[in-house]
């Protein structure tokens, strides 16, 4: 395909004022209200990022509420609750054994957890999440995604992890085949030996290099996740591609390192919009969806445990 | 001129429309068809205003939505909110964003920086004040014990030291103990519930009881006023703050607040050394002792600190000696004098011998 029929659909028009003001906002209120504010602080960060994100010039829109995922919240408290209750009262028995009992449940009930965080938090996000007024959705059965995610942590395991980047590959084929914007599918086509050997690369030539590599490393890691991922609309696939270069990254990496240091954290919000605007605005298209035609197609989805799961055990989704 | 796009729910089309806002009802009349769609002011899921966007969302899901571009949104978001219960408080938000925004980062860091200076110290240093004297006493006592396990115990010179303590019947609510290290250290230091280290080089210098008992009463004074504790307070307070407030910042930024943190902790140290030389004065003359052996005391202490550089002198906890000198002559108690006492003579030539 010619080089100049691809298209920059992606945009992203955070100001930094705005956001550093709601963070700072958000921070007086959490601060104020011992952190129950969380949830409705955390809605108002995924509102302001989403509805300055445009595709095709039409704003994405996030319709979660707060409430959403103040229960979700609570939800996944008491979950980590019982995990972490269960380990304190082993400890306090005093009992090597039952310490060893509580230490390998904690964790072992930490890995269990993943699959659950992710497949919850992709249906809420997703299901909020709509353009145009059609709603993004997530078609994954949890339990299909328990037997990827435990068959390849097992292959992981007994390789010492070189099997990581095909686990990856794995994840990542049956969430993203999963995806659906209204009548739109998506795919995943990346190898998990092509993953392989870009970690492969990157980890020797960044330790030869002290450090240097690491920019193309990121840069490698990100087009490896963009230029597989696929959008089918009746039948016609449209390829993506990332054009950030090392370079790129270096300047945000660097320059946001010195916002945040120099702000003493009161900057972040500078250094998360140049992430999301940096990141979007290298993201082409080959081709234009037909914008009018997507049909609505997806359930509503209001649970945000898995999402605030997901958030306890910081893994990022979207 | 504002740009109105209608989305029905069930396909991605968009359709440009005006809209008029009634009473009650927004009728929507799609330009394409003429069709005119109406909703409940009341029925409104949300209205949203992102930047100069209004997204207004209407019914079931799959929700209708509309989307007015353009200046006029906020005047739309305005005439709606007039219709609805909630909605009125954003409109400040939303008119006067900029300014709301800068008076909040204002008031914010005013508050912090407030706190920071005065608030959260005070609240540390009352909350030590709720530490038991036994747990005070017992804290200080094993902080003595794992410092006498490392440095050199002077046995015969602690046992006078404490004699001489005895012979002054020192009646204080903390049971006071000395230890002499041998050192060539000019210095003595207090630890939380009475306990006082004293080095051998700073008794190597003095002349007479005079400025020993002088060096006890500032360190005893340490002691009775609780300054280790309330410094330990102030300080741990202002560490949770700085945590709370800033949260995850990395490395480099918690080392620069760290050391601005050094540096005030350093200005109430100096407090403190003040307020122990000006109440050990008053000890002193408690104990018919002459306060002369202060300012002796101090010139000691300064002819020390001639040989440390230029640096190491301003960052010292203790106040330029010099400005404690003429602190003390300003102090009308410090011209008293005493009778000398020969038991406390006696017990001093004792100290000095046993340092030897």
């Amino acid at each position: 395909m010619e080089d100049n029929t691809w298209k920059k659909s992606l945009k992203f028009n955070g100001s930094h004022g705005e956001l550093v003001g709601l963070r700072i906002l958000n921070n007086i209120l959490k601060t104020i209200t011992l952190g129950f504010y969380y949830p409705w602080a955390k809605v108002k960060e995924l509102k302001y990022m989403y509805n300055e994100t445009e595709y095709l010039n039409t704003r994405f829109v996030f319709h979660g509420t707060g409430k959403e995922v103040f229960k979700g919240f609570i939800k996944a408290l008491l979950l980590f609750g019982i995990l972490y209750a269960f380990l304190l009262f082993c400890t306090t028995t005093h009992n090597i054994t039952l310490i060893y009992v509580g230490l390998a449940v904690f964790y072992l009930g930490f890995f269990a957890l993943i699959p659950l965080a992710v497949h919850g938090s992709l249906k809420y996000r997703l299901s909020r999440t709509s353009w145009r007024g059609i709603h993004f959705g997530y078609r994954g059965n949890l339990k299909e995604l328990y037997k990827i995610y435990l068959k390849n942590l097992f292959l992981t395991i007994i390789t010492f992890g070189i099997y990581s980047s095909w686990m990856r590959v794995a994840v990542n084929k049956y969430t993203r085949g999963n995806i659906r914007f209204g009548s739109i599918e998506f795919s995943f086509v990346g190898k998990g030996v092509e993953l392989f050997l870009i970690n492969l690369k990157g980890l020797f030539l960044t330790i030869l290099t002290f450090g240097i590599y690491s920019f193309w490393f990121y840069k490698n890691r990100i087009m490896f996740e963009v230029n597989n991922t696929k959008m089918i609309q009746n039948g016609k696939q449209i390829d993506l591609r990332s054009t950030l270069s090392a370079g790129d990254i270096f300047k945000l990496l660097i320059v946001n390192y010195l916002i945040i240091v120099f702000t003493f954290g009161i900057g972040t919000g500078i250094a998360i919009n140049r992430v999301a605007r940096v990141l979007f605005q290298n993201i082409e298209f080959s081709d234009e969806i037909d914008a009018d035609a997507i049909l609505q197609t997806e359930e509503e989805y209001r649970d945000a445990s898995g999402d605030d799961l997901a958030g306890i055990l910081d893994i990022s989704i979207i | 001129m504002e740009h109105i796009l209608y989305f029905d729910g069930i396909s991605s089309r968009a359709w440009t429309c005006k809209i008029d806002v009634r009473q009650e009802e927004i009728l929507i009349q799609i330009d394409e068809t003429l069709q005119i769609i109406s909703w409940k002011i009341k029925d409104l899921i949300s209205k949203e205003l992102t930047g100069s966007t209004l997204t207004l969302k209407y019914g079931k899901f799959p929700h209708e939505t509309i989307e007015i571009k353009g200046e006029k949104s906020l005047d739309f978001y305005e005439l709606i909110a007039k219709h609805t219960l909630r909605g009125k408080s954003n409109l400040i938000w939303y008119r006067k964003k900029t300014p709301v925004i800068i008076i909040l980062i204002f008031s914010f860091v005013l508050l912090c920086f407030l706190s920071y200076w005065t608030l959260i110290p005070w609240l540390g240093e009352k909350a030590t004040l709720l530490v038991p004297r036994d747990t005070e006493i017992q804290l200080g006592a094993s902080i003595a014990e794992n410092f006498k396990q490392t440095e050199e115990v002077n046995l015969e010179s602690s046992k006078w030291m404490n004699q001489l303590v005895d012979s002054l019947h020192v009646k204080e609510a903390y049971p006071i103990q000395i230890t002499v290290i041998n050192s060539e250290t000019v210095n003595a230091f207090a630890l939380p519930g009475g306990q006082i280290f004293v080095y051998s080089g700073i008794i190597d210098k003095m002349k007479n009881y005079n400025e020993l008992v002088a060096l006890l009463s500032h360190e005893i004074t340490h002691v009775t006023h609780q300054h280790s504790l309330k410094s330990l307070g102030r300080s741990a307070a202002t560490s949770i703050f700085i945590s709370g407030l800033f949260g995850d910042i990395s490395g480099i930024s918690a080392g620069i607040l760290d050391q601005a943190n050094q540096l005030k902790q350093l200005r109430y140290s100096r407090e403190l050394e003040t307020e122990a030389d000006q109440h050990g004065v008053d000890f002193m003359v408690k104990y018919k002792v002459s306060p002369e052996g202060m300012v002796d005391l101090m010139k000691i202490l300064d002819a020390e600190g001639e040989k440390q550089d230029g640096f190491m002198k301003y960052l010292s906890t203790h106040p330029e000696t010099k400005e404690r000198i003429d602190a003390l002559n300003s102090n009308e108690k410090v011209k008293l004098s005493f009778k000398e006492k020969q038991g406390l003579k006696m017990i001093f030539t004792e100290i000095k011998r046993s340092i030897k």
